[in-house]
């Protein structure tokens, strides 16, 4: 492999994982707040077929992104209502939304399927970045939802460390009777919340079907979301670290069929395997205090719902 | 200020009025999916033939009840094992890959001692599809109990690992050869299928079935282990105090739920699916999570929402061959799920919304005294 295969390669590692970066940057927010969403995948899905149908009846990208995001936020929104005001169990909820997300989009879509489109994201080189040796070509010449992941990773890691916004929701994940006594709305913060990882993961959805695969198809997700919810846990519920893990995430995914085109034959399937497996050792033996306070990182109310009358 | 929507917990244990509200739920849910339909453009014949698909047939016809219970079988089981780490607030959604997980143990067995008879090669494959799944089940309850690693992850991780191991299993060394390239395993010799009643395909699991939920009913409300879970399950300090040993049941109980799940597999694969591919857990390890939740861990709950589920299921695909979407089967379980969610609230709360209380007790108190009022004038 010389030079230009390995830069092309990790372009198309960056492309790749910019789906897991969208949702689990939405997911981590989410759960930031308190509020453990496993309907990632629907949400996705929802978002993919949305978007694709918006952008194959408007010609526009910015209307296909904007009905991406406002359907995932709906989808959240039915989680949201469910688990904040009705105090539902989380992870039943987001099974379920994912059931449904499955089955609304292969019905939304059943009209769409192998139709084809122009309207999409196509790689736009940032003038003078995409210049920088090496860097510049994985980086720089990609799609314009890729330098939305990239300015969203810091633009979550400003507000939810340095702002009082992100205090406010970090509290509400941790303690959200005290947050609530200290005069915060936390119904607010966590519909917020919630709501804004639908938003991500319906635009992760819309990245799918218009910047990477270019069509829609039933279940065209296969499973990303999933993934996305593990690599929150990778990341330990931060922006940077979900970065890194998203591309690590893209990279296995693309190394699998790259190294079989040549010749190297490792069974695909077990290549696959990896990052599940990391993830496993990574949360089992990196993050482990015996005896002591667990430092995973997560929120310490995460899916307990908040009763605010029994504070 | 006075809030518009207060929230007042019911007194605890009154579980009361949860069969009323799931009917409401159920009659809700049915209510949404016809409204959509009808925004979709359905007319309302075809309305009412979905619905006859998803909660007709599959209960009230002969074949429909056959398939139910078929389908029904290793959700009950898996919704057991689910439901016992639950107990004791284990949050194990790796039903999924336990299951997976038992059934390439049975498969292995299969395959490696095709000429085994009948009775031996059956116990072998179930020995090594539990021991499968209690090594699926350790590998996330020893990290629990002494590293306090989140189990909700790690188990579905470990779903992730057990399913590509069944795909890595089927497109490898396990191939059929006469698959003609599809990747599934060899069949199971017929010895090894586990004996069905008259040629309705209703095997054997559905009495290991039954026999396994009366079990758990007995360990979790007569037994001191049941006890020491169940204790534990409300509070863990509460437990310790009591001199539990909670570490150690929280290895033993993931490794029991995981071994019950991984039963589940053997049960699929020797009872109906023959071989394996990577479609045998086919979601059902999520779709126990849900049931478990829905029953509230209780063992008789079980079998009705597994079989409810089952039969749902089938149903989308009765719906298929009369040219319907499955896409509209499985939108309206979610509908169905979440108006089940929702109406739930009422059975932990009392809701006052604006001036008006909604409390399940007061109209079960309501009609109670009205019954016993009309039983007086008798008198």
């Amino acid at each position: 492999m010389d030079m230009t295969m390995i830069i092309a390669m990790l372009g198309a590692m960056v492309a790749a994982g910019t789906t897991y970066l969208l949702a689990s940057l939405g997911e981590i927010v989410s759960e930031k707040a308190g509020i453990l969403n496993l309907g990632v995948e629907g949400m996705m899905l929802v978002g993919a077929v949305t978007g694709y149908i918006a952008a194959v009846q408007s010609h526009s990208l910015l209307v296909a992104a904007l009905v991406a995001m406002v359907a995932g936020g709906l989808m959240a929104a039915i989680h949201a209502v469910l688990c904040i005001t009705l105090k539902a169990n989380q992870v039943v909820s987001g099974l379920a939304l994912t059931i449904f997300g499955t089955g609304l989009s292969a019905f939304v879509g059943k009209d769409y399927v192998g139709v084809l489109t122009e309207t999409l994201f196509r790689n736009v080189a940032i003038p003078g970045l995409s210049q920088i040796p090496v860097i510049g070509p994985i980086l720089f010449n990609q799609t314009m939802l890729v330098y939305v992941s990239l300015l969203l990773v810091l633009a979550i890691w400003f507000v939810l460390e340095k702002t009082s916004l992100g205090l406010k929701i970090r509290s509400a994940g941790e303690n959200p009777a005290a947050t609530d006594a200290a005069g915060v709305n936390v119904f607010a913060i966590q519909y917020g919340c919630s709501i804004f990882g639908g938003v991500l993961a319906g635009l992760a959805g819309a990245f799918l079907t218009l910047a990477y695969n270019n069509i829609w198809m039933e279940n065209i997700s296969a499973g990303q979301g999933w993934i996305a919810v593990a690599l929150v846990i990778f990341a330990r519920w931060r922006p940077g670290r979900a970065l890194l893990g998203s591309y690590l995430f893209g990279l296995v995914g693309i190394l699998g069929l790259r190294l079989q085109a040549v010749g190297i034959s490792i069974p695909t399937q077990l290549f696959n395997m990896l990052p599940y497996l990391l993830t496993l050792l990574v949360m089992i033996f990196g993050t482990g205090r015996p005896g002591g306070r667990r430092n995973d990182g997560a929120p310490a109310a995460l899916s307990l719902p908040y009763d605010r009358e029994a504070r | 200020m006075k809030r518009f929507l207060t929230f007042e917990k019911r007194s605890a244990g009154t579980s009361g009025g949860v069969l009323a509200i799931r009917i409401v739920s159920i009659a809700f849910a049915v209510l949404v999916t016809m409204l959509l339909l009808f925004v979709v453009g359905k007319s309302p014949r075809q309305a009412g033939s979905i619905l006859y698909s998803l909660f007709v047939q599959p209960f009230f016809s002969n074949y429909g009840v056959t398939d139910t219970i078929k389908a029904g079988i290793p959700l009950i089981i898996l919704s057991i094992g689910v439901s016992l780490a639950f107990k004791m607030k284990l949050w194990n959604i790796g039903a999924e890959g336990q299951m997976a997980a038992g059934a390439i143990g049975a498969a292995g067995v299969a395959i490696y001692f095709p000429n085994l008879p009948a009775l031996p090669l059956v116990l072998l494959m179930a020995v090594v599809s539990i021991a499968a799944g209690m090594l699926w089940g350790a590998i996330a309850g020893l990290p629990k109990a002494y590293l306090r690693t989140n189990e909700t992850i790690t188990t579905l991780m470990l779903n992730y690992i057990a399913l590509k191991l069944v795909h890595a299993l089927v497109l490898g060394p396990w191939r059929d050869p006469q698959s003609k390239g599809f990747p599934m395993a060899p069949v199971l010799p017929a010895q090894g299928w586990l004996p069905s009643w008259g040629n309705t395909g209703i095997h054997l699991g559905l009495l290991l079935a039954v026999i396994l939920v009366a079990v758990y009913w007995f360990v979790v409300a007569r037994n001191r282990w049941g006890y020491e879970i169940r204790v534990t399950g409300e509070s863990a300090k509460a437990a310790a105090y009591a001199g539990i040993d909670v570490k150690k049941n929280i290895v033993l109980v993931l490794v029991v739920s995981g071994a019950i799940c991984g039963l589940a597999g053997m049960v699929e694969f020797a009872g109906r699916a023959h071989r394996l591919d990577v479609n045998l857990t086919n979601g059902m390890g999520f779709t126990a999570v849900i049931i478990a939740w829905l029953s509230r861990l209780n063992p008789w709950g079980v079998i009705v929402m597994s079989l409810f589920m089952a039969g749902l299921n089938n149903g989308g695909g009765y719906a298929q061959t009369e040219g319907i979407p499955s896409a509209i089967a499985t939108m309206i379980q979610g509908i169905l799920l979440f108006s089940v969610l929702g109406f739930d609230v009422l059975t932990r709360y009392k809701i006052r919304i604006g001036g008006v209380l909604i409390d399940v007790d007061t109209f079960r108190q309501r009609r109670k005294s009205k019954a016993l009022s009309a039983g007086k004038g008798r008198e």
